[in-house]
C-alpha cells in the first residue's frame, strides 16, 4: 500500500522545492558562492608575501599594502556573509514550512478515523527532524556549488604554478569521494535503524504523557520506565554505531588535508632545493589545500546526507500513506505577509437542501483485526430520525464513519438527493452534514472557538447551540462564560462536558443532516432525558444516530439493527418488537 | 558572558561519575592527539630551511614521511576519542531522560493538565539532545582546543617573546570579542525554542483531532492558525540564526587580524635578519593552527548557548515539585478496606469550588452508590480518593490512615479506579493489560481475560496478546476498550475499587457479562460506584447524591427508596417511568 521512494525521486521532489522560490534561490546561490569563493584571494595574498621575502623588491612599503589587503578582503567578506545569511535564512524558512504545510494539509485530509500507523510523537518527529533534514539538503546544494567553484577555480591557478604536484596532490581526493560513494549505502541502514529506534523511545514517551493519569491510576510508572530504559539502551548502541561509522569516513576526508600537505612535502623537496617552487607557492598549495578538501569533505558529506534525505522522504511517504510524495513539495502559498483569505464555510445553496439519502452495499472491513461492516443498505427520508442500534462490537460506530468518508469504503454507493457521492470525506462537511463522535476532542481554545471551530460567528445561532446541547449552566459556571480556555491551558472539562461541547459544535452548524454516535454515553439520566427532549422538540432536521436508548429507539421513524457488521434487521419499532429477538434483547 | 558554568559543573559532575575510567582515557587521548598536532608546524620548518639550504634528499623525504605518520596516528586518536566521548554521552544523557521522565510521571495533574505533551516531549527528547552534544562533544573538544590553544601560544613564546606577546595578545582579543556576542544569542535561542515548542504542540494537538477537525469542516481553520504560527515564527527564527551567523562574521574579521599580526611580526624580524624563513612560515602556520580552535571554540560556545538554554529549562523542569507531597505509611491489606471522608473542600481555579463540605463512610466491603447530573463533582471526588490532587481541606482515611500519610505506591496497589475513557496505548495487546509490566505471566492474563469473557475475541485476534492496538484504539468498540479496562482491574488485586460509569457504554448483552464480572469483582472488596444510570446502583449499600459539588442526599438505599419524598425514589422513578412507557 506504501509507496516506495527510492533513490531518484528525492532529487526531483528537491528541485521541486528549489523552483518554489526560484528567484530566492538564485540569489542564494549568488550570494554563496561569493562567499565560498572569497578565500583565494588571501591565498595569493600569503603567496606574494612569502614571496615578498624571498624577493628583491621593496619590502617595507609592501608589506604595508599587503597588510591592508587583507584586512581589506576581509571586511568585504564580513559584507557577503551578513547579505547571505538574510536572504538564506528567508529561503530555508520557506521551503521547510512548505514541507511542513503539505504534510499538515495530508494528514488532516486523510480520512479521519483511520488510524494512522505512526503515534503522535513519532508524526511530529516528522514535522520537526525529517522536514529540517529536507531543508538541509537543498540548502547545502548551495554549498556544493559555491564549494566547487572555489576548488576549481583554485585547482586552475595551482596547475598554473606546478602541474605535476596538483595532479599527484589531488588525485587521492578523487579516490576519497568514491570510497565515500561505496561507504554510504552503510550510512543509510544505520541511519534508519538509529532513527527508529530514536522514533521508538519518543514514542513511549508521548504515550506516557498523553495518557499520564492513566498510568498514575494504573501504577504503572515503575514498568514505563523500564521500557523507556530498555529503549533507551537500544538507541544508545544503534546511534554509537552510527555516529563511529560517520567519524571513520570523516577522519579519512580530513586525513586527505595532512596526506596532502605530506605529499606536497615530498614531490616539492627537489624544486624547492632547486629554486623553481618557493615558499610562496608552497604556501598557497597548503592555504588551498584546505579548501579544496573542504569540497571533497562537503561532498562526501552530502552524499551520506542525501541518504539520509531519502529516508525521510520514505518517512514522511509513509506517514501519507496512499496520497502521492509529490504533494509533499506541492507549491501552495505560506501567507507569510499579512493573513491568508478566510475561507468562508460555503454559503447553503439549492442543491444542497437534503431530500433523500441512499446507502447501497455499503462495505468495509478492517484489514488486520477482523471486524467491520459489510453489505449495508438503507434509506433516509428528509426530516427523520433513524437510529443505528445493535451490540457492542456490532459496527455500529465503523459505519457512520465510513458513510462519511472517515474511513475508506471499499466498496457500495452513497447517493444523496439521486446523485452519486464519491468522496464522502470532502462532501459530508458542514453545511451538507455535521458529526458528533463517540469520543470527541477539544482543541486548547476558547469554548467558543471549540464550538465554531472554524465557522464564523455571524453565521451562527450559537445561544440556540448550547442550549440544543443542553450546556447553557456549564457556561454560566465558567469563569469567563464563552471566551473559557479549555484543555491543557484552561479550564478541564468532565467527560460529560466535552461530549456536550462537540454535541453543541454539531448543532451550531445547522446542517442539513446530522449524524452523531452515542451522544449521550457520558451523560447522567437527567441530562440525557433533556437532550433528547431538545433535539425531537426541532422536527426540520434530519438525523442519523448511533444509540441503544430506549428515548432513542422510541422516537425513531426508522431503526437498523446491526450485527457482526451485517444489518439483521430493519423497519419501525413495532414491528421490529414484534418480529425480532434482537430487538427485544435491546430494548430490555 | 553568562554562561551557568556552576550548573554545568553540577549536572556534569552527577551524570559523569559513573564513567569515570572512560573520562580519564578520553583525557589522555587528548593530551597525545594535542601534542602531535603541535609537533607536525616544526617538521614543516625544518624541511623549508633544508631544502632552503640545500640540505640532501633523503633528509627532506624522511621529513615528509614523518609528517604524514604523525597525522595518521592523530587520526587514530580521534576516531577512539569520538568513540568513548558518545558513548559516556549516550550514557549519561540517557539517564538524564529517565531521571527527567521519572519526575515529570511523579509531578500531580495539575502540572500535566497544563502542558501539552507535545511540549513536555521536546523538553525530555529536544533540550536534552542539545545536552547531549555538550556531554559528548563539547566538552571534550572545548578543553582539546583550549590544550592547542595555550601549547600553540607556549611554542610561539619560546620561539621569539614578540611573536609570542603579539598572538597572545590577538587569541585574547579574539575570544573576548566571541564571548561578548554571545549572551545576545542566547536570549535569541530561548525564544526561539519555545516558540518552536509551542509550534509542535499545536501540530500535535490538530493532528490527534483530525476526526473532529474534519467532520465539522474545520479543516480551514487549522490551516489559517498554522499560517498565523508562521508569520510569528519567522521573525523570531531569523533573529536567532542571525546571531550565529554573526558569530562567523567576527571571525572572519578576526582571522584576517590574526593573518595581519604574523605577516607584520614574522616580516618585521625576517626584516631585521633575526629569524629564518621556515621560522616565518613556522608562525605563519602556527597562527592558522590558532585560528581552528578558536574558530571552533566559535561553534562550541553556540552549542553551549543552546546547551545553556537547555539547562535553564530541564533545571525549571526539575525544580517543579509535586504539590503532593508522598507519605511515609505503609499500607497492607488483605481484604476489603473501610474510607472515611471528612469535610472535603476542593477547587481547580480559586474560589471556584468543586467539591464542598463532602463527609462520608464506607464499611469494609460495603458499596457507595455515587449519582449527580455530569459536573457535579463525582470525578474530582474519585481523583480526590486516587489521590491525583489534594483536597484545599478536609481528610480522606483509607483503612483508618489518613490518606495523604500513605505512601503513593500503596494507594495504587490497592485502590483500582476505572475511568470513563479507557486510555489505551500504542502497544500490544498484553502490554496493554500489563503496562509493561513483564512479570505477569500469560497464564494470568488469560485467566483474566477469561472471566471477563473476552478469551474468544483474543482466540479471534491474529496474533492473539501480541496484536498491537494502535494509539486511537482503532478497531477496538468503546466496549471492548472497557473490557479490557477491567482486565486490566483483575489483574491486580486492589482492596478498593472506583467505577467511574464503567458499564455506561456496553450494550445489555455485553452488560450481562460484565455485571457478573463485577459481582466477582465486588466480592470481599470495598467499592464506589458512581453512576449516572439507576440500574448500575442496584448493588450499592448507601447512596449519595451530588449536586454542584454538595451533597443534595445520603442514606442507605434501601431506606432511601422507601422514602417517596426523597430524591433518590424520584429517579428511581424517572428510570422507572423509562420502562414503563
Amino acid at each position: 500500500m506504501t509507496q516506495k521512494v527510492g533513490k531518484k525521486k528525492p532529487l526531483y521532489l528537491i528541485w521541486r522545492i528549489i523552483i518554489y522560490t526560484p528567484f530566492l534561490y538564485l540569489v542564494d546561490v549568488i550570494a554563496w558562492t561569493l562567499i565560498h569563493t572569497s578565500p583565494l584571494i588571501p591565498g595569493l595574498l600569503a603567496k606574494k608575501f612569502f614571496d615578498m621575502l624571498s624577493g628583491t623588491s621593496d619590502i617595507q612599503s609592501g608589506l604595508w599594502g599587503l597588510l591592508i589587503l587583507v584586512a581589506v578582503t576581509a571586511l568585504a567578506r564580513a559584507g557577503l556573509i551578513y547579505t547571505g545569511a538574510r536572504i538564506d535564512i528567508l529561503f530555508r524558512f520557506k521551503e521547510s514550512s512548505l514541507i511542513r504545510r503539505n504534510l499538515l494539509e495530508t494528514l488532516m485530509k486523510r480520512p479521519g478515523a483511520l488510524p494512522t500507523k505512526a503515534s503522535t510523537g513519532e508524526i511530529l518527529n516528522s514535522f520537526r527532524d525529517d522536514a529540517r533534514q529536507i531543508e538541509d539538503s537543498v540548502d547545502w546544494i548551495i554549498d556544493v556549488i559555491g564549494t566547487l567553484i572555489f576548488a576549481i577555480v583554485a585547482v586552475v591557478i595551482l596547475i598554473s604554478i606546478d602541474a605535476k604536484i596538483t595532479l599527484f596532490v589531488f588525485t587521492p581526493l578523487v579516490a576519497v569521494i568514491a570510497m565515500a560513494n561505496k561507504a554510504s549505502s552503510r550510512i543509510e541502514e544505520n541511519r534508519r535503524a538509529s532513527r527508529k529506534a530514536s522514533a521508538e523511545v519518543n514514542g513511549i514517551a508521548g504515550e506516557m504523557f498523553n495518557s499520564v493519569q492513566a498510568v498514575k491510576i494504573l501504577g504503572a510508572e515503575d514498568h514505563i520506565i523500564n521500557q523507556f530504559q530498555k529503549l533507551n539502551n537500544k538507541r544508545h548502541k544503534l546511534m554509537l554505531r552510527d555516529t563511529l561509522f560517520t567519524q571513520l569516513l570523516e577522519s579519512i576526508y580530513q586525513n586527505t588535508m595532512s596526506l596532502g600537505t605530506g605529499l606536497i612535502l615530498l614531490l616539492a623537496a627537489q624544486s624547492m632545493r632547486a629554486g623553481s617552487f618557493s615558499v610562496g607557492d608552497f604556501a598557497v598549495f597548503v592555504y588551498y589545500l584546505a579548501f579544496v578538501t573542504d569540497f571533497t569533505q562537503f561532498y562526501g558529506r552530502y552524499i551520506a546526507h542525501y541518504q539520509q534525505t531519502c529516508v525521510a522522504f520514505q518517512r514522511m511517504s509513509d506517514l501519507m500513506e496512499e496520497t502521492p510524495i509529490e504533494k509533499l513539495v506541492e507549491h501552495n502559498r505560506l501567507y507569510m505577509k499579512g493573513e491568508p483569505p478566510r475561507v468562508e464555510t460555503s454559503e447553503k445553496i439549492k442543491e444542497d437542501e437534503f431530500s433523500s439519502l441512499v446507502v447501497k452495499n455499503l462495505t468495509y472491513e478492517y484489514s488486520d483485526k477482523g471486524g467491520g461492516i459489510s453489505d449495508i443498505s438503507f434509506y433516509i427520508k428528509k426530516n427523520t430520525f433513524t437510529v443505528i442500534c445493535g451490540k457492542i462490537g456490532s459496527g455500529k460506530t465503523t459505519l457512520l464513519r465510513t458513510l462519511l468518508g472517515l474511513l475508506p469504503a471499499q466498496s457500495g454507493e452513497i447517493i444523496w438527493n439521486g446523485k452519486k457521492i464519491l468522496e464522502p470525506s470532502e462532501f459530508f462537511v458542514y453545511p451538507r452534514s455535521a458529526y458528533t463522535s463517540q469520543v470527541p476532542h477539544l482543541l486548547s481554545d476558547t469554548v467558543k472557538d471549540n464550538i465554531l471551530l472554524g465557522i464564523s460567528r455571524s453565521d451562527v445561532d450559537i445561544d440556540k447551540a448550547i442550549y440544543s446541547a443542553v450546556l447553557e449552566k456549564d457556561i454560566s459556571t465558567f469563569e469567563s462564560g464563552l471566551e473559557t480556555m479549555v484543555g491543557p491551558r484552561g479550564v478541564k472539562l468532565s467527560g460529560g462536558q466535552v461530549q456536550r461541547v462537540a454535541a453543541a459544535r454539531m448543532f451550531a452548524r445547522d446542517a442539513e443532516l446530522l449524524v452523531f454516535d452515542d451522544i449521550s454515553s457520558a451523560l447522567d439520566i437527567e441530562t440525557e432525558s433533556i437532550l433528547w427532549d431538545r433535539i425531537f422538540s426541532e422536527n426540520n432536521k434530519t438525523c442519523l444516530v448511533v444509540s441503544n436508548r430506549k428515548t432513542a429507539l422510541q422516537h425513531a421513524d426508522h431503526i437498523i439493527l446491526l450485527n457482526n457488521g451485517r444489518i439483521e434487521a430493519q423497519g419501525e419499532l413495532k414491528e421490529l418488537l414484534k418480529s425480532c429477538e434482537g430487538i427485544r434483547q435491546i430494548w430490555g | 558572558m553568562k554562561i551557568p558554568i556552576k550548573e554545568y559543573i553540577l549536572l556534569l559532575s552527577k551524570y559523569l561519575k559513573p564513567y569515570r575510567k572512560k573520562v580519564i582515557i578520553l583525557m589522555l587521548l587528548l593530551v597525545v592527539s594535542v601534542g602531535l598536532q603541535l609537533i607536525n608546524p616544526q617538521i614543516v620548518r625544518y624541511f623549508i630551511d633544508a631544502a632552503k639550504g640545500g640540505a640532501a634528499g633523503i633528509y627532506l623525504t624522511g621529513a615528509a614521511l614523518a609528517f604524514i605518520g604523525i597525522s595518521l596516528v592523530q587520526q587514530l586518536f580521534a576516531i577512539a576519542s569520538t568513540y568513548i566521548s558518545q558513548d559516556v554521552g549516550w550514557s549519561s544523557t540517557n539517564a538524564l531522560r529517565e531521571d527527567l521522565l521519572k519526575h515529570c510521571i511523579a509531578l500531580d495533574m495539575s502540572f500535566h493538565k497544563s502542558k501539552q505533551p507535545g511540549e513536555l516531549l521536546e523538553r525530555l527528547d529536544g533540550d536534552v539532545s542539545s545536552l547531549f552534544n555538550f556531554f559528548s562533544k563539547l566538552m571534550f573538544n572545548l578543553i582539546n582546543n583550549l590544550a592547542l590553544l595555550f601549547g600553540t601560544l607556549i611554542i610561539l613564546f619560546i620561539e621569539d617573546w614578540r611573536v609570542g606577546l603579539g598572538l597572545s595578545a590577538f587569541a585574547l582579543t579574539a575570544i573576548i570579542v566571541l564571548i561578548r556576542i554571545q549572551p545576545v544569542a542566547v536570549k535569541h535561542w530561548t525564544k526561539e525554542r519555545e516558540t518552536n515548542a509551542k509550534f509542535y504542540g499545536f501540530i500535535g494537538e490538530n493532528i490527534s483531532c483530525a476526526e473532529d477537525i474534519r467532520s465539522s469542516g474545520a479543516f480551514h481553520s487549522t490551516m489559517h492558525k498554522f499560517y498565523d504560527y508562521l508569520r510569528k515564527w519567522y521573525p523570531i527564527q531569523r533573529n536567532a540564526v542571525i546571531m550565529g551567523y554573526a558569530m562567523w562574521i567576527s571571525v572572519v574579521i578576526i582571522f584576517a587580524l590574526g593573518n595581519i599580526v604574523a605577516f607584520g611580526i614574522g616580516g618585521y624580524l625576517w626584516l631585521k635578519g633575526i629569524v629564518t624563513i621556515g621560522t616565518v612560515y613556522l608562525i605563519f602556520y602556527y597562527t592558522e593552527l590558532l585560528n581552528r580552535p578558536i574558530e571552533q571554540i566559535r561553534f562550541q560556545l553556540q552549542d553551549l548557548q543552546v546547551a545553556g538554554a537547555s539547562i535553564a529549562r530541564v533545571k525549571e523542569l526539575f525544580a517543579m515539585n509535586s504539590k503532593l507531597k508522598d507519605g511515609s505509611d505503609i499500607l497492607q491489606c488483605n481484604g476489603p478496606i473501610s474510607m472515611c471522608i471528612n469535610n472535603l473542600y476542593f477547587e481547580y481555579e480559586k474560589d471556584v469550588p468543586v467539591l464542598n463540605d463532602i463527609s462520608l463512610e464506607l464499611q469494609p466491603g460495603k458499596v457507595l452508590g455515587l449519582l449527580g447530573r455530569t459536573g457535579s463533582g463525582k470525578t474530582t471526588l474519585a481523583r480526590l480518593v486516587v489521590r491525583l490532587f489534594d483536597p484545599e481541606s478536609g481528610e480522606i482515611y483509607i483503612d483508618n490512615k489518613l490518606l495523604s500519610s500513605i505512601q503513593i505506591k500503596y494507594l495504587r496497589e490497592h485502590i483500582a479506579y476505572v475511568t470513563q475513557d479507557v486510555q489505551l496505548f500504542n502497544a500490544t495487546i498484553r502490554q496493554n493489560l500489563t503496562l509493561f509490566n513483564e512479570h505477569i505471566s500469560d497464564e494470568a492474563i488469560i485467566n483474566a481475560i477469561g472471566e471477563i469473557g473476552l478469551r474468544d475475541w483474543i482466540a479471534s485476534l491474529p496474533e492473539g496478546l501480541d496484536t498491537k492496538l494502535d494509539s486511537s484504539g482503532g478497531g477496538l468498540s468503546a466496549g471492548e476498550a472497557q473490557l479490557l479496562a477491567f482486565v486490566r482491574v483483575f489483574l491486580r488485586n486492589p482492596s478498593l475499587i472506583i467505577l467511574d460509569e464503567a458499564s455506561s457504554k456496553l450494550d445489555p448483552i455485553t452488560e450481562q457479562l460484565v455485571e457478573k464480572a463485577i459481582d466477582k469483582l465486588l466480592e470481599n472488596r470495598t467499592c464506589i460506584i458512581i453512576a449516572h444510570r439507576i440500574s448500575t446502583v442496584k448493588r450499592a449499600d448507601t447512596i449519595l447524591i451530588l449536586e454542584d459539588g454538595k451533597i443534595a442526599e445520603q442514606g442507605e438505599r434501601t431506606a432511601l427508596a422507601e422514602d417517596k419524598t426523597s430524591r433518590f425514589s424520584q429517579l428511581l422513578a424517572k428510570g422507572i417511568e423509562e420502562v414503563l412507557v
